[in-house]
């Protein structure tokens, strides 16, 4: 057993040196053992995804001086806003667990992109009349097949659905205000929304009532 | 009857914990069982699982919900694990099948490593001796029970209680304001890694010592570190702020509660800058009158009211998540993580079943910390004190083996740090 004649202790663990004065250990053929598996450098993973990051800023900065020598703020905004989503969608991608959840950040981060992008060349009537109703409706859809099949997740997903088909009935307010041209779409939405959310009250209220009392709780 | 699902609010002491933990501070604590023979991965991994749906505390992931986050029922399959060389380390639930704690296996151990905001070192003590009692059956061992295996018994109400709430006292509310407490500095290791030092002494002999000087074990213990602490630390008698050693209690004795969640206060010694040369003889006295004053019902009850008067608040209950968020992060940052210097949890003896002894070699405890986490345990006439630090100064470890060496007590130490490290931490 290594022993340290400076600080008069033994070791169980097969030192070389005393780790708190440094001194070379005697030794005696006493057998010692590691009680601790050997550190190892960890993967350099966030490095990537740092590296990630910061070519995507780079290239937005590089983008937005070019923009400033031909003096129109354009190219770069739009660059940006794809440089946005691409960060986001790589954590996303990496982060998520559960299948649905990654899918339906997907598509709601799509989404934004898509309406900003919309913004900015202010032409955003095809986002509104196509783009969210669709989405917001193949979400909802997603969700209510998951929950059919998944019975242990239907009172986290069957959450998420109910906040889902309340916000798949907001376009039809859009239709009614007259804000949309095309009205097919959305009234798919709005009836895809619908009968999910009668579903969900027929069958599943008390999952619904569950969980609402305990995302609530205060 | 075990339900199918359930869902808890997060206790008093744990609705912090998530907010605040990241890889520098892990608020992760390590109970381990040694067994004679290597342990067998998946003898071990069937172990946990059969004793999983038992301990509702354990079988839970962690949710947020709009004002706070609360534990859900989790029914995975767990898995176990290699253990990796860093004690204690932060861990992301979302990587563990959603549960908040860890159980490895490296050679003949068995390592549970619990996050805080799940249950204190008691609670994850029942349930480690559960797995470790199933494990031994598994394998073909027979054992007697003897009223001591939680996993053995039916499951009870209570287990799963508040017990801050159900003895919180609004009469009693004590304020609670704690000035900023000196604190150890030096360069840290790098990647988490935090180096353990650990020293095993004869309870016999120490139970000895401390008799000599009128203490219990935990009070002869706090003040050897205390002394330590305060002969090694760099400009100690500088500056302004006072050493505190944190010294968790286990509140179930006190209050006749059984709960497995968090149930323990810190109480705590307090020593200023004008008494950096008093001796050991005089720490050990301050130490046992603080312990006294502190250690009586209505004083915990009193603390332990002013912690859950301010979860009471309205404004607080009322704030979503994401901005209390926020605030415990800053608050913790400003306050929590500056009121003291060091934490000593001393668990006292480990219980097991006589039947299980046979097998058992070792049983150990470790608590993390950023500055110096200090923990201690005993397993028949071993006492194991660790010292776990990310900080790269040795010298506080050396004056207490100093101090032990002193007071006749002889030991063996072992540790998880290798010279070959000097380069790569």
């Amino acid at each position: 057993m290594p022993y340290c004649k400076q600080c008069h202790i033994h070791f169980e663990t097969p030192q070389q040196k005393c780790v708190l004065c440094g001194q070379t250990l005697e030794s005696d053929q006493t057998k010692t053992t590691h009680y601790f598996p050997r550190f190892e450098m960890p993967k350099a993973y966030h490095k990537i995804f740092k590296s990630f990051i910061y070519l995507n800023v780079l290239s937005f900065v590089v983008l937005f001086f070019i923009d400033i020598q031909n003096q129109v703020i354009d190219f770069s905004l739009i660059a940006g806003v794809i440089h946005l989503y691409a960060i986001i969608m790589a954590s996303f991608v990496f982060l998520s667990e559960f299948w649905t959840l990654k899918v339906t950040k997907i598509i709601l981060l799509t989404l934004i992109l898509l309406l900003s992008i919309g913004l900015l060349i202010r032409e955003s009537t095809w986002a509104l009349d196509y783009v969210i109703p669709i989405v917001l409706a193949v979400n909802i859809l997603l969700y209510a097949i998951v929950i059919l099949f998944k019975k242990d997740r239907e009172d986290d997903d069957g959450f998420h659905v109910l906040l889902l088909s309340l916000l798949g009935l907001v376009p039809y307010g859009f239709l009614l205000l007259g804000w949309i041209e095309e009205p097919l779409p959305t009234q798919i939405t709005f009836i895809v929304s619908l009968s999910v959310l009668l579903g969900l009250i027929f069958f599943n209220l008390r999952a619904i009532f569950e969980a609402i009392k305990r995302r609530f709780h205060v | 009857m075990k339900k199918r699902r359930y869902w808890f609010k997060i206790d008093n002491a744990g609705k912090v914990f998530p907010a605040i933990s990241n890889q520098e501070r892990s608020n992760v604590f390590r109970l381990s069982m040694s067994f004679h023979d290597d342990v067998k991965s998946d003898i071990l991994e069937q172990a946990v699982n059969l004793v999983l749906p038992r301990f509702e505390v354990f079988a839970i992931k962690i949710k947020t919900g709009l004002f706070w986050q609360y534990f859900d029922s989790n029914q995975k399959h767990f898995k176990v694990e290699k253990e990796p060389a860093v004690i204690t380390r932060y861990f992301h639930p979302r990587k563990n099948q959603h549960y908040l704690f860890k159980v490895y296996y490296f050679n003949n151990r068995v390592t549970l490593e619990t996050f805080h905001a799940l249950t204190d070192g008691s609670g994850a003590y029942q349930f480690l001796l559960s797995i470790a009692y199933e494990y031994l059956t598994l394998l073909g061992h027979q054992l007697d029970p003897e009223d001591m295996i939680l996993g053995r018994k039916p499951l009870q109400p209570k287990e799963s209680e508040d017990a801050f709430i159900s003895n919180y006292d609004p009469k009693l509310v004590k304020k609670m304001r704690e000035e900023h407490a000196f604190h150890l500095k030096n360069e840290a290791y790098k990647h988490q890694f935090s180096h353990l030092f650990s020293m095993k002494m004869s309870v016999i002999e120490v139970k000895k010592v401390a008799k000599k000087y009128g203490a219990t074990i935990t009070q002869y213990l706090a003040s050897v570190i205390v002394f330590a602490m305060m002969r090694e630390s760099l400009n100690f008698n500088t500056q302004k702020k006072p050493l505190k050693l944190f010294i968790p209690i286990n509140l179930r004795p006190y209050f006749h509660e059984v709960t497995l969640r968090n149930f323990s206060m810190y109480l705590k010694t307090v020593f200023y800058p004008d008494q950096a040369s008093i001796s050991f003889e005089d720490i050990i006295e301050i130490t046992k009158t603080q312990f006294q004053e502190q250690l009586t019902k209505e004083s915990l009850v009193s603390r332990l009211s002013g912690y859950v008067s301010l979860e009471k608040k309205l404004i607080l209950r009322m704030m979503p998540f994401f901005i209390k968020n926020i605030a415990f992060k800053i608050g913790y940052d400003m306050l929590g993580a500056k009121i003291n210097t060091a934490s000593f949890s001393n668990l006292g003896q480990a219980k097991l079943p006589s039947s299980m002894k046979p097998y058992i070699s070792d049983i150990n405890f470790i608590i993390g910390g950023f500055g110096l986490g200090i923990s201690s345990i005993s397993y028949e006439d071993t006492l194991q004190l660790n010292l776990a630090t990310r900080l790269k100064d040795h010298s506080i470890m050396r004056k207490i083996v100093d101090t032990f060496h002193d007071h006749q007590l002889t030991m063996h130490v072992y540790s998880n740090y290798e010279e070959e490290y000097d380069a790569i931490l």
